[in-house]
Protein backbone atom coordinates (compact mmCIF):
# COMPACT_ATOMS: atom_id res chain seq x y z
CA UNK A 1 0.00 0.00 0.00
CA UNK A 2 2.91 2.26 0.78
CA UNK A 3 4.22 1.79 -2.39
CA UNK A 4 1.19 2.41 -4.18
CA UNK A 5 0.85 5.69 -2.07
CA UNK A 6 4.19 6.64 -2.98
CA UNK A 7 3.66 6.24 -6.44
CA UNK A 8 0.65 8.35 -6.64
CA UNK A 9 2.13 11.16 -4.64
CA UNK A 10 5.06 11.12 -7.36
CA UNK A 11 2.69 11.55 -10.04
CA UNK A 12 0.69 14.08 -8.00
CA UNK A 13 3.90 16.09 -7.19
CA UNK A 14 4.37 16.52 -11.16
CA UNK A 15 1.49 17.53 -11.75
CA UNK A 16 1.45 20.12 -9.26
CA UNK A 17 4.76 20.86 -10.67
CA UNK A 18 3.42 21.51 -13.73
CA UNK A 19 0.21 23.33 -12.81
CA UNK A 20 2.51 26.16 -10.66
CA UNK A 21 4.91 26.37 -14.05
CA UNK A 22 1.75 27.30 -15.94
CA UNK A 23 0.93 29.71 -13.39
CA UNK A 24 4.29 31.31 -13.07
CA UNK A 25 5.18 31.58 -16.62
CA UNK A 26 1.27 33.56 -16.82
CA UNK A 27 0.76 31.37 -20.45
CA UNK A 28 -3.06 31.91 -21.09
CA UNK A 29 -2.15 30.16 -24.92
CA UNK A 30 -2.25 26.51 -23.50
CA UNK A 31 -3.30 23.65 -26.12
CA UNK A 32 -6.04 25.27 -27.39
CA UNK A 33 -5.61 25.85 -31.07
CA UNK A 34 -8.74 25.51 -32.39
CA UNK A 35 -9.71 27.93 -29.99
CA UNK A 36 -12.07 30.51 -31.74
CA UNK A 37 -13.81 33.78 -30.35
CA UNK A 38 -17.19 32.97 -32.02
CA UNK A 39 -19.51 30.80 -30.20
CA UNK A 40 -20.23 27.06 -31.81
CA UNK A 41 -23.39 25.73 -32.17
CA UNK A 42 -23.33 22.67 -33.73
CA UNK A 43 -26.29 19.24 -33.66
CA UNK A 44 -23.62 16.74 -35.59
CA UNK A 45 -19.78 15.88 -34.99
CA UNK A 46 -18.66 18.57 -37.60
CA UNK A 47 -17.36 20.49 -34.63
CA UNK A 48 -15.64 17.85 -32.37
CA UNK A 49 -12.26 17.68 -33.33
CA UNK A 50 -11.33 14.71 -30.73
CA UNK A 51 -11.15 12.28 -33.47
CA UNK A 52 -11.62 8.71 -32.73
CA UNK A 53 -7.73 7.87 -32.89
CA UNK A 54 -7.31 10.40 -29.62
CA UNK A 55 -10.14 8.51 -27.67
CA UNK A 56 -7.59 5.28 -26.95
CA UNK A 57 -6.53 4.45 -23.82
CA UNK A 58 -4.59 6.41 -21.82
CA UNK A 59 -5.23 10.04 -22.89
CA UNK A 60 -7.61 11.29 -20.87
CA UNK A 61 -7.38 13.90 -18.09
CA UNK A 62 -4.48 12.74 -15.43
CA UNK A 63 -1.60 10.41 -15.81
CA UNK A 64 -1.30 6.83 -15.29
CA UNK A 65 0.29 5.41 -12.98
CA UNK A 66 2.05 1.88 -14.74
CA UNK A 67 3.59 -0.69 -12.15
CA UNK A 68 0.23 -1.27 -10.59
CA UNK A 69 -2.79 -3.16 -11.77
CA UNK A 70 -5.71 -3.84 -10.16
CA UNK A 71 -7.94 -6.70 -11.64
CA UNK A 72 -11.30 -5.99 -10.32
CA UNK A 73 -13.56 -3.07 -9.24
CA UNK A 74 -14.41 -4.53 -5.82
CA UNK A 75 -10.97 -4.20 -4.84
CA UNK A 76 -10.33 -0.44 -6.37
CA UNK A 77 -13.92 0.93 -4.47
CA UNK A 78 -12.40 -0.46 -1.20
CA UNK A 79 -9.18 1.18 -1.73
CA UNK A 80 -10.77 4.14 -2.87
CA UNK A 81 -10.99 6.03 0.73
CA UNK A 82 -7.27 5.41 1.19
CA UNK A 83 -5.69 7.01 -2.56
CA UNK A 84 -8.39 10.30 -2.03
CA UNK A 85 -6.20 13.30 -0.14
CA UNK A 86 -4.65 16.54 -0.83
CA UNK A 87 -1.22 17.70 -1.14
CA UNK A 88 -0.30 21.69 -0.75
CA UNK A 89 -4.01 22.67 -1.22
CA UNK A 90 -4.64 20.56 -4.44
CA UNK A 91 -6.60 17.37 -4.38
CA UNK A 92 -5.56 14.03 -5.65
CA UNK A 93 -8.49 12.06 -7.32
CA UNK A 94 -7.35 8.48 -8.46
CA UNK A 95 -9.63 6.84 -11.27
CA UNK A 96 -9.19 3.26 -12.69
CA UNK A 97 -8.36 3.04 -16.09
CA UNK A 98 -8.24 -0.51 -17.88
CA UNK A 99 -7.12 -2.05 -14.60
CA UNK A 100 -4.38 1.02 -13.84
CA UNK A 101 -4.94 4.11 -11.44
CA UNK A 102 -4.68 7.16 -13.34
CA UNK A 103 -3.93 10.14 -11.07
CA UNK A 104 -5.38 13.92 -11.45
CA UNK A 105 -4.31 16.37 -9.26
CA UNK A 106 -6.46 19.54 -9.21
CA UNK A 107 -6.41 22.95 -7.21
CA UNK A 108 -8.40 22.46 -4.14
CA UNK A 109 -9.97 26.12 -4.36
CA UNK A 110 -10.48 26.76 -7.86
CA UNK A 111 -11.74 23.50 -8.67
CA UNK A 112 -14.17 23.31 -5.70
CA UNK A 113 -15.33 26.77 -6.89
CA UNK A 114 -16.09 25.40 -10.61
CA UNK A 115 -17.30 22.39 -9.44
CA UNK A 116 -19.22 23.82 -7.34
CA UNK A 117 -21.10 26.77 -9.53
CA UNK A 118 -24.24 23.95 -10.26
CA UNK A 119 -25.41 24.14 -7.13
CA UNK A 120 -25.07 27.99 -7.01
CA UNK A 121 -26.80 28.37 -10.32
CA UNK A 122 -29.96 25.88 -8.74
CA UNK A 123 -32.11 26.03 -5.97
CA UNK A 124 -30.83 22.85 -4.34
CA UNK A 125 -33.91 21.80 -1.73
CA UNK A 126 -31.45 20.75 1.38
CA UNK A 127 -34.39 17.58 1.68
CA UNK A 128 -34.11 16.54 -1.52
CA UNK A 129 -30.28 16.05 -2.64
CA UNK A 130 -27.15 14.10 -1.35
CA UNK A 131 -23.99 16.17 -1.63
CA UNK A 132 -19.99 14.58 -1.12
CA UNK A 133 -18.07 17.86 -1.91
CA UNK A 134 -14.83 17.63 -3.43
CA UNK A 135 -11.79 20.29 -4.27
CA UNK A 136 -11.27 20.26 -0.37
CA UNK A 137 -8.32 20.98 1.04
CA UNK B 1 -30.95 33.84 -9.17
CA UNK B 2 -32.70 31.30 -11.41
CA UNK B 3 -34.92 28.82 -9.76
CA UNK B 4 -34.57 25.52 -11.64
CA UNK B 5 -36.22 22.09 -10.61
CA UNK B 6 -32.45 20.63 -9.93
CA UNK B 7 -34.29 20.25 -6.76
CA UNK B 8 -35.81 17.33 -8.22
CA UNK B 9 -32.47 15.72 -8.54
CA UNK B 10 -29.30 14.35 -5.87
CA UNK B 11 -25.99 16.11 -6.53
CA UNK B 12 -23.50 13.55 -6.23
CA UNK B 13 -19.95 12.08 -6.79
CA UNK B 14 -19.63 9.16 -6.77
CA UNK B 15 -17.26 7.52 -9.31
CA UNK B 16 -19.08 5.74 -12.28
CA UNK B 17 -18.00 2.66 -14.20
CA UNK B 18 -17.56 3.09 -17.96
CA UNK B 19 -16.11 -0.50 -18.41
CA UNK B 20 -15.48 -3.59 -16.96
CA UNK B 21 -12.27 -2.50 -15.66
CA UNK B 22 -12.40 1.83 -15.15
CA UNK B 23 -13.92 4.00 -13.18
CA UNK B 24 -14.18 8.09 -13.23
CA UNK B 25 -14.48 10.22 -10.40
CA UNK B 26 -16.86 13.08 -12.06
CA UNK B 27 -16.49 16.43 -10.65
CA UNK B 28 -20.10 16.94 -10.00
CA UNK B 29 -22.79 14.98 -11.27
CA UNK B 30 -26.66 14.47 -10.91
CA UNK B 31 -29.27 12.12 -11.02
CA UNK B 32 -32.72 12.69 -10.96
CA UNK B 33 -34.48 11.69 -7.89
CA UNK B 34 -37.15 9.58 -9.52
CA UNK B 35 -34.66 7.96 -12.41
CA UNK B 36 -35.94 4.49 -13.14
CA UNK B 37 -34.03 1.14 -14.15
CA UNK B 38 -34.74 1.20 -16.87
CA UNK B 39 -34.06 2.85 -18.82
CA UNK B 40 -31.57 3.78 -16.94
CA UNK B 41 -28.53 1.61 -16.52
CA UNK B 42 -27.27 0.85 -12.72
CA UNK B 43 -23.76 0.81 -10.85
CA UNK B 44 -23.64 -2.63 -8.88
CA UNK B 45 -20.80 -1.57 -7.67
CA UNK B 46 -22.85 0.93 -5.80
CA UNK B 47 -25.54 -1.23 -4.95
CA UNK B 48 -27.35 -0.74 -8.24
CA UNK B 49 -27.43 2.99 -7.93
CA UNK B 50 -28.61 4.37 -11.26
CA UNK B 51 -25.89 6.54 -13.56
CA UNK B 52 -25.97 9.85 -13.47
CA UNK B 53 -27.63 11.96 -16.09
CA UNK B 54 -25.86 15.42 -16.07
CA UNK B 55 -21.72 14.63 -15.45
CA UNK B 56 -19.74 18.32 -15.05
CA UNK B 57 -16.24 18.44 -15.33
CA UNK B 58 -13.61 20.98 -15.03
CA UNK B 59 -9.83 20.92 -16.61
CA UNK B 60 -7.15 23.40 -15.41
CA UNK B 61 -4.35 25.49 -16.73
CA UNK B 62 -2.31 22.25 -16.92
CA UNK B 63 -5.06 19.68 -18.75
CA UNK B 64 -5.76 20.66 -21.98
CA UNK B 65 -9.42 21.06 -23.63
CA UNK B 66 -8.88 18.18 -25.91
CA UNK B 67 -8.80 15.88 -22.82
CA UNK B 68 -12.00 17.26 -21.41
CA UNK B 69 -13.29 16.19 -24.55
CA UNK B 70 -11.95 13.14 -24.75
CA UNK B 71 -12.87 12.15 -21.46
CA UNK B 72 -16.87 12.60 -22.25
CA UNK B 73 -16.68 11.07 -25.31
CA UNK B 74 -15.04 7.81 -24.20
CA UNK B 75 -15.67 7.83 -20.28
CA UNK B 76 -19.10 9.52 -19.64
CA UNK B 77 -20.69 8.71 -23.39
CA UNK B 78 -19.03 4.90 -22.87
CA UNK B 79 -21.95 2.68 -23.94
CA UNK B 80 -21.84 1.50 -20.74
CA UNK B 81 -23.15 4.27 -19.08
CA UNK B 82 -26.51 6.55 -19.42
CA UNK B 83 -25.20 9.99 -18.56
CA UNK B 84 -27.12 12.39 -20.90
CA UNK B 85 -25.39 15.43 -20.44
CA UNK B 86 -21.57 16.70 -20.11
CA UNK B 87 -20.65 19.87 -19.37
CA UNK B 88 -16.89 20.54 -19.55
CA UNK B 89 -15.35 23.77 -18.15
CA UNK B 90 -11.64 24.91 -19.11
CA UNK B 91 -9.92 27.03 -17.13
CA UNK B 92 -6.97 29.15 -18.41
CA UNK B 93 -5.02 31.88 -16.48
CA UNK B 94 -7.15 34.64 -17.26
CA UNK B 95 -10.08 33.08 -19.52
CA UNK B 96 -12.55 29.77 -19.46
CA UNK B 97 -14.18 28.20 -21.76
CA UNK B 98 -17.28 25.65 -21.36
CA UNK B 99 -18.76 23.30 -24.01
CA UNK B 100 -21.96 20.98 -23.19
CA UNK B 101 -22.55 17.44 -25.07
CA UNK B 102 -25.14 15.39 -25.03
CA UNK B 103 -25.17 11.14 -26.28
CA UNK B 104 -25.09 9.85 -29.53
CA UNK B 105 -28.05 8.94 -30.97
CA UNK B 106 -25.90 5.41 -31.75
CA UNK B 107 -26.05 4.93 -27.70
CA UNK B 108 -22.02 5.85 -27.33
CA UNK B 109 -20.03 8.66 -28.52
CA UNK B 110 -20.97 12.09 -27.96
CA UNK B 111 -22.66 14.85 -30.10
CA UNK B 112 -21.23 18.39 -29.02
CA UNK B 113 -24.17 21.04 -28.72
CA UNK B 114 -22.37 24.28 -27.93
CA UNK B 115 -18.95 25.35 -27.48
CA UNK B 116 -18.61 28.97 -25.77
CA UNK B 117 -15.39 31.44 -27.07
CA UNK B 118 -12.63 31.78 -24.89
CA UNK B 119 -14.31 34.05 -22.18
CA UNK B 120 -12.63 36.81 -20.36
CA UNK B 121 -12.54 35.65 -16.59
CA UNK B 122 -12.98 39.61 -15.58
CA UNK B 123 -15.57 40.48 -18.13
CA UNK B 124 -19.15 39.79 -17.56
CA UNK B 125 -20.53 37.29 -20.20
CA UNK B 126 -24.64 36.85 -21.32
CA UNK B 127 -24.41 33.93 -23.21
CA UNK B 128 -26.76 30.85 -21.35
CA UNK B 129 -26.65 27.25 -22.56
CA UNK B 130 -29.96 25.75 -22.68
CA UNK B 131 -30.09 22.27 -21.94
CA UNK B 132 -33.05 20.00 -22.51
CA UNK B 133 -34.93 19.30 -19.41
CA UNK B 134 -35.58 15.81 -21.48
CA UNK B 135 -31.66 15.14 -21.15
CA UNK B 136 -31.40 16.31 -17.43
CA UNK B 137 -34.80 14.45 -16.31
CA UNK B 138 -34.03 11.05 -18.88
CA UNK B 139 -35.31 8.11 -17.34
CA UNK B 140 -37.69 9.99 -15.00
CA UNK B 141 -41.21 8.31 -16.32
CA UNK B 142 -42.76 11.97 -15.46
CA UNK B 143 -41.20 14.88 -15.79
CA UNK B 144 -41.90 17.16 -13.04
CA UNK B 145 -43.89 20.75 -13.86
CA UNK B 146 -40.49 23.05 -14.33
CA UNK B 147 -40.20 26.73 -15.54
CA UNK B 148 -38.81 25.95 -18.86
CA UNK B 149 -38.34 23.14 -21.26
CA UNK B 150 -34.56 23.84 -20.95
CA UNK B 151 -32.18 24.44 -18.37
CA UNK B 152 -30.78 27.48 -18.57
CA UNK B 153 -27.02 27.24 -17.47
CA UNK B 154 -25.56 30.85 -17.46
CA UNK B 155 -22.09 30.68 -18.17
CA UNK B 156 -21.52 34.50 -15.85
CA UNK B 157 -22.62 32.57 -13.04
CA UNK B 158 -19.88 29.75 -13.37
CA UNK B 159 -17.43 32.82 -14.06
CA UNK B 160 -18.55 34.71 -10.89
CA UNK B 161 -17.73 31.37 -8.88
CA UNK B 162 -14.41 30.74 -9.95
CA UNK B 163 -13.27 34.64 -10.83
CA UNK B 164 -12.14 34.71 -7.11
CA UNK B 165 -10.12 31.56 -6.74
CA UNK B 166 -7.76 32.70 -10.32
Amino acid sequence: MTLLQNGIYHLARQQITAYKDFVASNDDSDDDSDCDDKTIYSDDDSNDHVSESEGKDGEGLGAKLLGFEIRDIATFTLLLDKFQSSIDGFSIKVDLENGFLRVRTVPGLPHGAASGALSMISDFGPKTISLRCVGSI
Amino acid sequence: MQVYALRFCRLTVLDYRYSALSMKSPDASFVPRDITSPPALVQPQWKNAPYPTWVFEVAHRNEDWNRLKTDARTKAFSAQTSIQVFVGVKIYSKHFRVFWAKRSPVGFGMRIQRTSPKLLINQPTAITFNIPATLIFWGWPNIPPLPSATFPLKLDVLRLSIVDYM
